[in-house]
């Protein structure tokens, strides 16, 4: 599954970043970390040494920013593409990943047009299908997914249900979109 | 060689449910287990196509906004060009197109006289947001048609 960094705007914060706030760092640091990791992950690299590129790719980006070498800070993108760049680099070198990410399709230029209509129109159609769900369910998706720093425990209080429901939810939302990502019902069966 | 990890485990590990001792256990387990951490590449795949799932929404929902306003601009023309035929039909004296199609009140100060004039002359209007702003021509007519 070849996909892109969200889409996202650079906001107060990241502007405050991109002028040497420290504080304002940490803030996105916590906020997007998960996301970059989780990209990582994706890319078939194993948590230890994810978590080492993801502070590099951090750090970088603060290293730019000091020598105001960045004319935007748009986040998490930015830091994703920063450290799969770096995993990229890094798999040259030594095999940490469980696969090669040579071989992987290149995110920003390897990526055929049909991989990319295919991946947006498997997205749409999940997206078509979340909207089978109950509002409150769609809420609590949209919720956790869409806004990065809320926790599951922050969402369930938001909502006024407990972190148990609010994750058994998700579990269920996530299943059938799930199906939908992988090219239908089918493939859910293929899970181990 | 220990059990694989759950399928299960490894989703609430993506999707941060693990508290850490379990989380560390899951991190060690698929150091050692190519299969589990095969495993996780595909949760965390389909845990990231979660995010962008969440996050189309709002890319979906703002080309929506765009086609709306696209129609409705379409479709303001039309009955601008009628409006003009009208003009023509009956009164030669004006030159209905010499009148811009599109006026442009994008300065706040004098945005409202701006877009007050332009209404009465049956003129789609750019406002100071940049949306457009179109005349109502079953209240207002356009200055020479006949009512």
């Amino acid at each position: 599954m070849a996909l892109k960094g969200t889409i996202s705007r650079e906001g107060p914060i990241e502007a405050a970043a991109r002028f040497g706030d420290r504080a304002a760092w940490s803030e996105l640091i916590a906020r997007h970390n998960r996301r970059v990791m989780l990209s990582l992950l994706a890319q078939g690299i194993l948590p230890s040494h994810a978590k080492e590129i993801a502070q590099e790719a951090w750090l970088r980006l603060i290293t730019q920013a000091d020598a105001k070498k960045l004319d935007r800070l748009e986040l998490p993108g930015l830091a994703i593409r920063q450290a799969i760049f770096l995993a990229r680099s890094d798999a040259r070198k030594v095999g940490h990943s469980t696969v090669s990410l040579d071989e992987a399709p290149d995110e920003g230029n390897g990526e055929s047009p049909e991989m990319a209509f295919l991946s947006r129109e498997r997205l749409l159609k999940a997206r078509e299908r979340l909207n089978d769900f109950a509002p409150s369910a769609r809420a609590i998706f949209e919720q956790l997914y869409g806004d990065p720093h809320l926790s599951h425990a922050e969402v369930a209080a938001q909502v006024g249900l407990s972190v148990q429901r609010v994750r058994q939810i998700i579990c269920e939302v996530r299943k059938v979109l799930r199906a939908e990502l992988e090219g239908g019902s089918n493939a859910a069966a293929h899970r181990r | 060689m220990q059990r694989h990890i759950g399928a299960d485990v490894v989703e609430q590990y993506v999707m941060g449910a693990l508290d850490i001792e379990s989380s560390r256990f899951v991190e060690g387990h698929v150091a050692q287990c190519a299969e589990c951490a095969a495993v996780l590449q595909n949760e965390a795949a389909v845990e990231v196509a979660m995010h962008e799932v969440a996050v189309l929404k709002k890319v979906v929902s703002l080309s929506a906004r765009r086609r709306r306003v696209g129609a409705l601009v379409a479709s303001a023309a039309v009955a601008l060009a009628a409006g003009l035929v009208m003009v023509i039909s009956v009164d030669p004296q004006p030159a209905p197109t010499e009148r811009p199609m599109l006026r442009h009140c994008i300065e706040a100060s004098t945005a409202r006289d701006c877009i007050s004039r332009a209404q009465f002359d049956g003129v789609i209007t750019i406002g100071p947001d940049r949306e457009p702003i179109v005349p109502l021509y079953d209240q207002v007519s356009p200055e020479g048609a006949v009512p």
